[in-house]
């Protein structure tokens, strides 16, 4: 969500920033090319998450729960 | 998988965005030609793409002559002039035969004043950036359309978008470098 959001605002920037340096007006090019490359950008890198950690914790945690019911019901 | 499904959906979709828009950039249609000159500099709608823009300068008491002429029946004519942000336009100037004085007036030429322009734009004299202008004329015998790059030239950051779209640059960098910190799910 943060990646997406930030990317889509980040496109927007970027378009604004050009047009304001001259480099390039805001047509429809850059008003929805620019906004949806960002989005893009920013969803690709939050799901790559190249420096992100794995969730391994989560993982063991729900395995856990699950013995411990497994075990309740057999108890029972 | 869904999430991967839906960049690529975005990244296909910009794409496509980018490749139609190849510069459409075109000259004004037959039937119609126009000239202005800005400090001595004339200008023409050949004056079409980023890298050679007409050059708005902004010192007070700019006059701007212009002419310009219809190979058609100019008979009722109008048309307009306007500035091109994104899907909107911000209509520049515009005219009609109401005030003309001839019928089936062919050509004509004028100055335009650039303060009325400045004191005009929400902005005034703080724009800054290129812009799209387009012009359209439309008479009985027939119509065109042009456009042309004009610039306005400033420091970027003086202008509250510039300096606005820089600190929203740095902030949303920042938070596309905050997701790829995200924890990943295995």
């Amino acid at each position: 969500m943060l990646g997406a959001i930030s990317g889509l605002l980040f496109g927007i920037a970027v378009a604004l920033f050009l047009q304001q340096a001259g480099v390039r007006p805001i047509d429809n090019v850059s008003f929805f090319g620019l906004p949806l490359l960002g989005l893009a950008l920013g969803l690709g890198l939050a799901l790559w998450a190249p420096l992100g950690r794995d969730r391994v914790v989560a993982a063991s945690g729900a395995t856990a729960s699950a013995e411990a019911s497994t075990e309740a019901e057999t108890e029972a | 998988m869904q999430f991967r499904s839906l960049v690529g959906a975005v990244a296909a979709a910009a794409a496509t965005t980018l490749v139609l828009a190849v510069p459409a950039f075109a000259d004004v249609t037959a039937g119609c030609s126009g000239e202005a000159t800005i400090d001595g500099v004339p200008y023409t709608p050949a004056n079409d793409t980023p890298s050679n823009p007409i050059v708005v300068p902004k010192d007070e008491g700019v006059v701007i002559p212009w002419k310009g002429g219809t190979t058609f029946d100019n008979n009722g004519h109008h048309g307009s002039l306007n500035l091109i942000v994104g899907p909107f336009s911000i209509e520049v100037d515009d005219w009609d035969d109401t005030n003309g004085p001839e019928p089936n007036q062919q050509s004509n030429e004028d100055v335009y004043s650039l303060d009325k322009f400045y004191d005009d734009s929400p902005f005034g004299r703080n724009i800054v950036g290129i812009y799209e202008l387009t012009g359209t004329h439309t008479a009985d015998g027939g119509s065109c359309s042009g456009n042309a790059m004009v610039k306005f030239e400033g420091n970027v950051l003086a202008s509250p978008i510039g300096a606005g779209s820089v600190v929203l640059i740095v902030i949303t960098a920042g938070g596309i470098a905050m997701a790829t910190f995200a924890r990943k799910v295995t």
